[in-house]
């Protein structure tokens, strides 16, 4: 800053910067949506595809670590001089869960761009001229 | 009506200290009652109200109605029909009433008026004297009047916050239009170019999406406006602008930098001699994001800035900003309002230092 | 001092993307370079940077050396979290406009009285969270320039405030972004160059523990602290006067300061508690200090996927994206970082156990992926490997750290003190200090203790606000305040009791010290059970379906 300069603020914000610190605020209202029907079913559309990625991921997860209890013997197979458990435990397991993030994520997308389309094909919501210019 | 009700419990002699304690515990209560009701009839408090009220009365039971029947009761229970009956009398002759039930209790019903409009009713079960439910009629009414006002108040301020969203400045679209008309000749490439980003500004402030954009939108206006400045000025105005990533999808309330740029620019840098730089830069700092708007214009005399951001400065100089500054008071709290450095001849630097998140503020 | 030298050019350079990696445009053609937004590669990068702690690049390695195989599951808890994070939380945040967890609690609940208590819990995780960072740093600048412990750490907590003081502040992703390049590389390349140079004697011991481990050469060690270990047979060693001395089968004590020479060739002692290096618990896959390994396994999984999410400094960083497709496609772009990351620190401990077996005699497994390098390759190309390691171990702390800081400081300033000028260098300059006086005792804890004990409190408070908050309509703000005390009381007071106080043993011993298999239900249980008695206001609604609309 150059030392001619005078540093300024309104009344209101030099007295609230004054205080040192801030009072708990109003809230804003959090805007409605427009079609709370269809909002409401996008919404469990995309808890039941959450709650089906969670528990798929419980599986791979609780799946293979259970099985290294269940059959000890796992170890005892060897691919090209490594154990199969440790190939698993080292390398094997991040395609899989690449793979699950991806499947989520697309089907996720899926659901939305369903959503929007259905929307901008609305009944008696909008009228022709909506549109956002060529 | 209230009045006379207090003037009842609030004798004008001076009382006893046994009597002053009970007026002071019922102003407490009517308070409470205040604040019950302070979302109306059909806010969270309500079955605290009706409860408060039948203490308050002393009756078997109390219903509070609206135009459409029961909303809540406390104590003794009323069939909807049993309602719907006494209502119907009550709203048709706009004064209170009684009726026998079916079991032979005294039921009195009273309505509630709010902003002289019916809408709703006490009703009280039991032996209720008359007078007393009229005088809680009125004090439940008032209590419902005061609510309706605080609901209108929070929509005033809401729709004041739009009222003050900036406006293109009829300034700015003249000087426009009168650059591009002069290219149209001489550089009509040019021309076109500045017609459609002057387009784009005008789709972009004629927006009627919402009242917020994100920080990447504004700079695009800043962008369109600079572009179309430039070639007023002949390019002898210098842009530098330095903005972290992180902050381009931030929510700010629309229109925010670009008056700012236009400030610097007509007060800042038209009436300077030569060329003229402004720098925009914007940053995360925490939980905050800054922008900073500087030029190494004229300047202003502190006194003038000073002036402008309590609102009483000239009409002509910096509108834009104390704009700017009330609406980011209005949306973030007082402590979030611009900070202004500058003195004669000594530039300007303008800085709007926002949370990056606030309830409610949403890019549309 | 190749090393250090290495650590300052990291410095600097990271210095320089910090300052100029914001790109200045000048001509309003540049305009719309400068504001476009960061792309999802450089953000993917720079969340993969800043997560990537000392635990992944030191910690994992070292844990696996001294705990065995089933460590490597900390290494796919840590990227199942993103997991986790794509399917519930990256793409509601991102709609929600909250940039920290207290944002979102606001958002979500109405209750700006929250953010104490959210700022508070922020506080616990990050202060969880940064000890072992700078503990890392500690361990890793005193062994590169011969200083003593508390130097190294305390010089750590000098360079990253003065890091973040010189600009760091202002635009972190593209040095974020660096860091996770320099990590790769730096750990890869001495990986994969260490597995060739090892020989194929070498390889096939790695790959069969059940032969026993070794010292591969004859090798000084030096006691630190007293020590108990075990011997299944005797063993001659050297003192520091000379004279041979025979360790007979069984268990020894010896005292501090005492320093044995091991021949070449002779059994690894078997400190008391650890496992037999190389024994069945040791190469069994699966997580077992107390002698529940399925229960601690899924425990241990269950508290770092969960509170993954529930990261203060993870969920930042999302508010980068522009939308909330981009921020849930950038998430999955850390999963594949991430994955290809931790095929490299595995290495480290699977070779160390044969090749400087010392380290879990000396309690200094930790150190294992800077000791390694120079330990088998001799010559300059071994100090350059080592350099390599130790730059991008420090990059881990640098990266972490300061993203930790950052958010502990806006915590501090923002929610738990509501200044209204945040005091963000004082935050951080107060973070560094108590995270630097805490490190100081910690230097024999092991950082992946601390780090899985920070996201067990996560996912025992922040992961069920966010989850009930995104997907549950009801939730309510006394059962949110409810739920995360609950859940950071207990999570932290489990771990807690455990690590500083004496246990009773058996079961309860595993369930305070994995804790999350049962701290993370008994927070959704409070959460749900408190929400479940009153009624949510009626925007709560609108608040949940905004969080899902495209």
């Amino acid at each position: 800053m150059s030392p001619r300069r005078e540093k300024l603020t309104s009344p209101q914000t030099r007295v609230a910067l004054a205080r040192g610190n801030r009072p708990a605020q109003h809230l804003l209202p959090i805007p409605e949506p427009v079609d709370a029907e269809a909002a409401r079913r996008l919404f469990r559309a995309q808890r039941r595809r959450a709650v089906r990625t969670i528990v798929l991921l419980s599986v791979v997860l609780f799946g293979v670590s259970g099985a290294f209890a269940a059959f000890p013997q796992i170890s005892e197979v060897r691919v090209a001089q490594v154990p199969l458990s440790w190939l698993l435990l080292t390398a094997g397991l991040y395609p899989p869960l690449f793979g699950l993030a991806l499947w989520h994520m697309r089907s996720a997308e899926r659901v939305e761009e369903r959503a929007e389309r259905d929307r901008g094909t609305g009944v008696g919501v909008a009228g022709p001229d909506r549109g956002e210019g060529p | 009506m209230s009045n006379r009700w207090l003037s009842r419990i609030l004798p004008a002699r001076r009382p006893a200290s046994s009597d002053l304690r009970a007026s002071a515990e019922l102003m407490r209560q009517v308070h409470a009652l205040g604040l019950d009701l302070r979302d109306g009839l059909h806010g969270r408090g309500v079955g605290t109200a009706a409860k408060r009220l039948r203490r308050m009365l002393g009756v078997d039971g109390i219903v509070l109605a609206d135009l459409d029947g029961s909303v809540s009761s406390h104590g003794r229970k009323l069939s909807a029909d049993e309602v719907q009956a006494v209502l119907s009398q009550v709203f048709e002759y706009g004064g209170c009433a009684r009726t026998r039930l079916s079991d032979g209790a005294e039921l009195y019903a009273c309505p509630l008026t709010v902003a002289d409009e019916l809408s709703g009713a006490l009703l009280a079960t039991g032996d209720p004297a008359e007078a007393d439910v009229e005088a809680a009629a009125s004090l439940v009414s008032d209590c419902l009047d005061h609510a309706a006002l605080r609901r209108a108040r929070a929509r005033i301020a809401s729709a004041n916050l739009r009222t003050l969203r900036a406006q293109i400045s009829p300034h700015f679209v003249h000087n426009a239009l009168a650059v591009i008309s002069a290219l149209v000749r001489t550089d009509p490439d040019r021309a076109r170019h500045l017609l459609s980003d002057f387009a784009d500004y005008l789709r972009y402030g004629f927006s009627e999406k919402g009242d917020y954009a994100t920080v990447a939108d504004e700079l695009e206006a800043v962008q369109t406006y600079l572009e179309l400045q430039r070639a007023r000025f002949h390019d002898r105005l210098d842009i530098t602008v330095r903005m972290a990533p992180e902050v381009l999808p931030v929510a700010i309330p629309f229109l925010v930098v670009q008056p700012i740029v236009e400030n610097a620019v007509r007060h800042g840098l038209e009436r300077k001699e030569g060329r003229g730089h402004i720098g925009v830069s914007g940053f995360g700092e925490g939980p905050l994001c800054v922008i900073e708007i500087e030029d190494d214009g004229v300047g202003m005399h502190p006194d003038l800035a000073r002036s402008l951001l309590a609102g009483t400065g000239p009409e002509a100089q910096g509108v834009g900003l104390a704009n700017v500054d009330q609406r980011l008071r209005a949306v973030y709290g007082p402590e979030y309002g611009l900070v202004i450095e500058t003195g004669l001849g000594e530039g300007t630097k303008v800085t709007v230092r926002i949370p990056r998140f606030m309830r409610g503020v949403v890019a549309q | 001092m190749t090393s250090v030298v290495a650590i300052g050019l990291l410095l600097l350079i990271s210095l320089v993307i910090g300052i100029y990696g914001v790109r200045a445009a000048r001509s309003a053609s540049d305009f719309l370079v400068a504001s476009r937004r960061v792309s999802p590669n450089w953000n993917a990068l720079a969340i993969a940077g800043e997560y990537l702690s000392a635990a992944s690049v030191l910690g994992l390695a070292g844990l696996l050396l001294k705990n065995g195989l089933g460590t490597i599951w900390y290494a796919v808890g840590f990227t199942a979290g993103y997991v986790a994070v794509v399917a519930l939380v990256a793409g509601p945040m991102r709609r929600s406009g909250a940039y920290t967890v207290p944002d979102f609690a606001e958002y979500r609940l109405g209750a700006p009285r929250l953010r104490k208590l959210c700022g508070c819990v922020v506080l616990v995780i990050m202060l969880l969270y940064l000890v072992p960072q700078f503990k890392g740093a500690g361990v890793v600048l005193s062994l590169v320039s011969g200083t003593p412990y508390w130097v190294g750490v305390v010089l750590a907590g000098l360079v990253v405030s003065g890091s973040i003081a010189a600009g760091g502040m202002r635009s972190a992703t593209y040095v974020q972004a660096f860091h996770y390049v320099v990590k790769l590389l730096f750990i890869a390349v001495p990986a994969v160059y260490l597995i060739a140079h090892a020989g194929a004697d070498t390889r096939a011991e790695v790959l069969h523990p059940e032969w026993g481990t070794h010292f591969p050469d004859t090798i000084p060690v030096e006691f630190a602290v007293d020590t108990r270990f075990t011997l299944d047979e005797p063993v001659t060693v050297t003192d520091t006067s000379g004279e041979e001395v025979v360790l007979g089968e069984g268990s020894h004590t010896v005292s501090e300061g005492t320093e044995y020479v091991f021949p070449e060739g002779a059994q690894v002692p078997r400190p008391e508690g650890l496992p037999e290096l190389g024994g069945e618990r040791w190469s069994a896959p699966l997580l077992s200090q107390g002698g529940y390994p399925l229960f601690e396994t899924w425990s241990t999984l269950l508290a770092i996927t969960f509170g993954c999410m529930g990261l203060p400094h993870v969920i930042m960083r999302f508010h980068t994206s522009p939308t909330a497709r981009v921020a849930r496609r950038v998430a999955v772009g850390v999963i594949a970082l991430l994955g290809l990351f931790y095929l490299f620190p595995t290495v480290y401990g699977l070779l160390g156990r044969v090749l400087t077996p010392e380290l879990v005699l000396l309690q200094g497994t930790d150190t294992v992926a800077v000791v390694l390098p120079d330990h088998t390759v001799s010559g300059s190309l071994g100090t350059f490997l080592t350099a390599l390691v130790a730059a991008g171990a420090f990059g881990a702390f640098l990266s972490t750290s300061s993203g930790l800081l950052l958010a502990l400081a806006g915590g501090l300033s923002h929610d738990l003190f509501r200044s209204s000028v945040p005091r963000l260098r004082l935050g951080v300059a107060v973070g560094a200090c108590v995270a630097v006086l805490l490190a100081l005792p910690a230097q024999m804890t092991d950082i992946n203790v601390l780090v899985v004990w920070a996201f067990t409190v996560a996912a025992s408070t922040f992961c069920p606000l966010l989850v009930l908050g995104i997907w549950w309509r009801r939730l309510t703000l006394p059962g949110a305040a409810t739920g995360l005390i609950v859940g950071a009381v207990t999570a932290t007071g489990a771990v807690g009791w455990s690590v500083l106080l004496p246990t009773p043993g058996g079961w309860f011993d595993v369930l305070l010290a994995q804790p999350a298999a049962w701290t993370i239900p008994l927070a959704f249980a409070t959460m749900i059970a408190v929400s479940r008695l009153a009624s949510p206001p009626e925007w709560a609604e609108h608040a949940v379906l905004r969080l899902h609309a495209p």
